[in-house]
């Protein structure tokens, strides 16, 4: 039980229990007022009864055409309230509003390494789609998967056929 | 066409600069610009472009004339205006680009380009009018261009929040209307121009208006949100107390999605409403017949949707709403019985999810519903039904779950008080059985990575939580010492773990260390935003131990992020007008607000301008130097004249417009809410993080003012530490408001000086309370007395003198100084009927003392600069009366010397008193004074020991090594000060 809503700045003060855990990066003011701004509906908070933040996502929708799809930029649960299928409802929040805005699918970048979210990816019906290489930058580079999902509007799921090649960082479009 | 070639030829002369400057190779940019500008030496982007490298190059002055010379010719050229707007953007001088535009605008008054980014100028300022305006000009420029005029009335809502009067007279009808014609036009054509037009009935309260606006063939275009429109009008049917439409509005939603807990609290808040009015629906009328108006209906609804959901994954929502039910029907103080009792309720919560972290969280909402037996006959039954609970040995759990299971049932007992009941022994016997508990349970997190966090984890939190409550019983700093050896090998196992950091730090900041604390910290990664609602972990130590430089760092990295923002965030207002997102702007506005006026930010400005004033003035000259350097502005409160474009009206009181973003719910402690009240704890924390940050703001104008006055009473030094124009009031007349100012605030936060006890999980004292009851205020006061009574003396001549205010510099100040010297002088290491201990108390009295004491250095610094040359004159004026009668000398020299010499004893004392304390100096190995006793025989923890007592060393011996840095130089200032 949970309370899920739009993100609002206010959340910003409150969300260290989420983003204190070492693989959610904190971004600059910038980064989340320029999806609070241009994509509000995308991102949203849950929240729960004694009024922690137990997670949020942060997305957007782009491309042209037959490119025209819903993004996770950010899914982050806190420890505590992991293992209570919150991530997955939050990506159902973000398909219905990708559904809503007649995308032809969702995708997001995940770390070859984070077997945990590609396993929880896999299960909401994700497949890889190709590999970024070197996407995250670090110590020691790290591939990324792209995950995809393909939606109702793309009636024969072409949005989600695997490339059969990996892909560089600057090729992305 | 001829014109058209000429702009293709510039463009492709031009790219060469951006390309440098994109590749951010500003060096480069200027020679090519320069090469550009001696072909065409008149090109106005060319010039800017090299002004925008030049800036970025740090050559501000070269950039400032290039860029004031192309604004002065007014250019109109779009490229030419975006790069000026980049170089103002990155300066920060938001009415340049305003003025850019307008001269650009008065030159081409149909250019719709630069009337919009106009318009942009005027949102970075927030001049709302202007907004207004200059909207409704590109309105009519382009009327059939929808956003334009939705922009004039978003305007004119936002001056509607800066005039709550004006704005429910004036502003929200004319927004109202202007809608409302469009409306009626039928030319809405956007979700956003919907939004709007909900934001301003609702502003206005026309909550029925609402409605139908929502129910009508608009609210079809709010389609962007799930359930959008559902869950605004089960909103909007609270607001207008229409219960039963509430109620059954929010029934829908449960049904739609049973798990959303805010509908589950005001479906049943309406239902207690209806329950406690007696309200019933009218025989044959059939539109109420989903309404639930009973708490017993709203039972069977629960039911209902709990049988529903049996075959999918559990939800707790509605197992957690029958909880919440009884709640608030006995916050309503009904008499109606129910047929179900929280305690069942809570057993069989717990049975359901017991092995989830958050059950403990859920069930603390509601355990207040419990009496104390209830509470124990919780904890008897739950218990029952763990195997490892029922023998008296320790058994451990075989699997996580169990663990977890276990875990929830031992912070259960926490949150209830039955620890806290118990005897020390009991307790202390607990403790180590957690600390097994907790080793053991590692073994199931072998294949966890570094990222994660594990499982036992939470044994450890309490094994030092429950050794914390037997150090505030009994004092005895022992307990903590072994908190901290716990947690340091906790950590090495779970390095993820920021409980166990957070914890860790709070304790090594009670027993004196900083050390240790800035590593863990930067572990922690506190970047951006978490400087403010994080900082306050480490912020109000630093200074306190003694850490200076450490200090000054933090203070910077936390002042940047809140610059850096401030200049950043006014472009996502801009944004917002861009993309529609009409919610958003006030809600950016009040977000900008917040950070500005956040304690956070005021304390490091305030904390750093006094330290640096401390630290880096070992001459009266360089503290001058000083104050200039800071530009500071004593007639002005500190935080106030550092802030430009707010965009709020600022109240009368600046300090009643502070915020406090701390995040201090962050530490997980599962305290008895009987035992520790955090949440009276954290208002007067902030009420005290105020009081406190008045005291320091007022401390460095009266310093900065004493300065000045100083300077200004020998040469005719410009006394303008301000803008030009502003007419200037005589420093002596800030400064003795600032006086009066500064005693009425001391008379106001006397009851501060008792200390408060707050909570280990919660806010940090400030250092107010010594502050007043040490008399460090009186000191201050009376030495500030002290330089306007020398100030006196030189305007109105030595027969103007005082006995009493004489009397009181010759021995007053140092007296109190060497009074609070001996009574908090003794060493780091104290015995007490044979058990040593730390005393982490004398470290921060003696930093706090050499604080104090470099305020009256520079005090004393400030009287003789004025009375030098008075000496002097005087001197002179004796010499030349050779046959006249002796001229007895004015004792106020003699009073002057007499007080110097007793400062320079105290420094020097506290010199000692500060070396003493070194356990480097003292060649004291801390690890073999046996002052904590293992709580385990253990190599590793005798080890890690080892390594603790190495970190603290180190911590103090910086700590000294500082502080004694920092006298030394207030004792070379003093060398200077003689008459």
């Amino acid at each position: 039980m949970t309370t899920i809503r739009p993100f609002t700045c206010d959340d910003l003060f409150r969300f260290n229990n989420v983003n204190l855990d070492p693989l959610t990066e904190t971004y600059g003011l910038p980064f989340y007022m320029q999806y609070l701004a241009h994509w509000p509906e995308y991102f949203q908070v849950a929240e729960s009864p004694a009024g922690q933040i137990m997670g949020y996502i942060m997305g957007k929708a782009e491309g042209s055409n037959d490119l025209w799809h819903g993004h996770v930029t950010a899914l982050s649960v806190a420890p505590e309230y992991r293992r209570l299928g919150l991530a997955a409802k939050l990506m159902n929040i973000l398909e219905e509003i990708s559904e809503k805005k007649r995308c032809f699918f969702v995708d997001l970048f995940v770390r070859v390494s984070n077997k945990v979210a590609v396993d929880m990816y896999n299960k909401l019906g994700y497949t890889v789609y190709r590999t970024v290489l070197e996407y995250y930058s670090g110590e020691v580079d790290e591939d990324a998967y792209d995950m995809r999902k393909a939606l109702s509007r793309d009636t024969e799921k072409k949005s989600v056929i695997p490339l059969a090649h990996p892909v560089r960082p600057e090729e992305l479009d | 066409m001829a014109s058209r070639s000429h702009v293709d030829v510039n463009e492709r002369r031009l790219r060469p600069i951006y390309d440098c400057l994109d590749n951010g190779n500003n060096k480069k940019a200027v020679q090519e610009a320069d090469k550009v500008l001696k072909k065409q030496k008149d090109l106005q982007c060319a010039k800017i472009l090299k002004a925008l490298a030049l800036l970025r190059l740090g050559r501000h002055d070269d950039s400032s004339n290039l860029l004031d010379e192309v604004h002065a010719q007014h250019p109109v050229d779009e490229a030419t205006l975006q790069a000026m707007c980049i170089c103002y953007r990155e300066t920060y001088k938001l009415e340049a680009i305003v003025d850019m535009y307008e001269n650009a605008h008065k030159l081409k008054p149909d250019n719709e380009e630069i009337l919009s980014a106009l318009f942009m100028a005027y949102v970075r300022m927030g001049n709302y009018k202007k907004q207004q305006q200059t909207a409704m000009s590109l309105h009519r420029l382009q009327p059939q261009k929808n956003p334009y005029y939705f922009w004039a009335i978003m305007s004119i809502v936002m001056q509607s929040h800066t005039d709550k009067r004006l704005g429910a007279i004036m502003f929200l009808p004319l927004a109202d209307r202007m809608t409302k014609k469009y409306v009626e036009e039928g030319k809405i054509n956007a979700e956003a121009e919907v939004q709007l037009y909900l934001i301003i009935l609702e502003l206005m309260e026309k909550y029925e208006e609402t409605l139908n606006l929502l129910k009508g063939p608009l609210g079809e275009k709010l389609t962007s949100e799930l359930l959008y429109q559902e869950t605004r009008e089960a909103e909007l049917y609270t607001k207008l107390e229409r219960w039963p439409e509430a109620n059954a509005a929010y029934k829908k939603l449960i049904k739609e999605y049973p798990d959303h807990w805010i509908n589950w609290q005001n479906y049943i808040s309406s239902c207690i409403k209806l329950e406690s009015t007696d309200w019933t629906p009218l025989e044959n009328d059939d539109s109420y017949s989903e309404v639930h108006y009973t708490s017993e209906m709203a039972l069977t609804f629960i039911q209902e949707i709990l049988t529903w959901q049996a075959d999918n994954r559990l939800l707790r929502g509605p197992y957690l709403a029958r909880l919440e039910l009884i709640k608030v029907l006995r916050q309503t103080g009904s008499s109606k019985p129910l047929s179900v009792s929280p305690l069942p309720l809570m057993i069989e919560y717990y049975e359901l999810f017991g092995d989830k972290f958050c059950c403990v969280e859920d069930l603390t909402i509601y355990t207040d519903l419990l009496s104390e037996e209830e509470g124990q006959q919780l904890i008897d039954t739950l218990s029952e039904t763990l195997d490892m609970c029922k023998t008296s040995d320790i058994t451990f759990a075989s699997n996580v779950k169990q663990m977890q299971r276990h875990v929830t049932i031992c912070k259960l007992k926490r949150n209830l008080g039955i620890f806290h009941r118990q005897p020390i022994e009991h307790r202390l016997v607990l403790t180590k059985e957690f600390l097994s508990r907790h080793l053991h349970g590692l073994d199931f997190g072998k294949d966890l990575l570094a990222t994660d966090v594990q499982f036992s984890d939470s044994y450890l939190l309490l094994a030092v939580h429950l050794l914390v409550d037997i150090w505030e019983e009994t004092e005895d700093t022992k307990y903590l010492w072994q908190g901290i050896v716990q947690l340091e090998k906790g950590m090495k196992k779970s390095i993820s773990n920021f409980q166990i950091k957070v914890l860790l730090m709070r304790l090594y900041c009670i027993m004196g260390v900083y050390g240790p604390c800035h590593t863990l910290y930067e572990s922690l990664e506190v970047k951006h935003i978490m400087n403010d609602t994080l900082g306050h972990t480490i912020f109000n130590h630093i200074g306190r131990l003694g850490h200076f430089m450490a200090a000054c760092a933090t203070y910077g990295s936390m002042l940047k992020f809140f610059a850096v923002n401030h200049k950043e965030t006014a472009e996502y207002l801009i944004a917002s007008y861009k993309y529609g997102s009409f919610n958003k702007i006030n809600e950016f506005v009040k977000f900008r607000n917040r950070l500005q006026n956040s304690i956070q930010y005021i304390s490091a400005q305030v904390e750093s301008m006094l330290l640096d004033m401390g630290m880096e003035t070992s001459k009266h000259q360089k503290t001058e130097l000083m104050v200039s350097y800071m530009a500071l502005a004593p007639d002005k409160v500190i935080f106030v004249c550092s802030r430009q474009h707010i965009m709020y009206i600022s109240r009368k009181d600046p300090y009643e417009d502070l915020c406090d973003n701390r995040d201090l719910s962050l530490m997980r402690a599962w305290a008895c809410p009987v035992k520790c009240n955090i949440k009276e704890a954290e208002e007067y924390s902030f009420k005290e993080e105020k009081a406190w940050i008045q005291v320091r703001d007022l401390s460095l104008r009266i310093l900065g003012a004493c300065v000045i006055l100083g300077q200004q009473s020998v040469g005719n030094i410009n006394n303008r530490n301000g803008v030009d124009h502003e007419k200037v009031r005589p420093m002596n007349e800030v400064l003795e408001d600032l006086i009066k100012q500064f005693k009425d605030h001391l008379t106001n936060i006397q009851d501060f000086s008792k200390p408060y006890k707050y909570p280990t999980q919660g806010p940090y004292p400030t250092k107010l309370s010594s502050y007043l009851s040490d008399n460090h205020s009186q000191i201050f006061t009376q030495m500030v007395d002290t330089v306007v009574y020398v100030y006196k003396l030189q305007e109105e001549g030595f027969d103007s003198k005082d006995d009493e205010q004489e009397e009181k510099l010759k021995s007053c100040v140092p007296n109190i100084l060497e009074g609070l010297l001996s009574k908090h002088r003794c060493s780091l290491v104290q015995s007490e009927n044979d058990n040593k201990c730390v005393n982490p108390k004398v470290l921060e009295n003696l930093v706090f003392l050499a604080e104090t004491l470099s305020h009256v250095v520079i005090l004393t610094g400030v009287c003789h600069r004025i009375l030098k040359p008075l000496k002097s004159s005087f001197n002179k004026k004796s010499k030349k009366k050779k046959d006249a009668s002796p001229v007895t000398m004015p004792s106020i020299f003699e009073n002057y010397n007499q007080h110097l010499t007793a400062l320079e004893t105290v420094a020097k004392d506290l010199h000692q008193a500060v070396l003493d304390i070194d356990p480097v100096f003292l060649s004291i190995d801390l690890s073999n004074l046996s002052l904590t006793e293992p709580l385990t025989v253990d190599e590793e923890d005798a080890a890690i020991e080892k390594d603790m007592w190495k970190k603290v060393e180190k911590s103090y011996q910086v700590s000294a090594w500082e502080v004694t840095e920092f006298l030394h130089n207030k004792m070379q200032y003093l060398n200077d000060l003689k008459l």
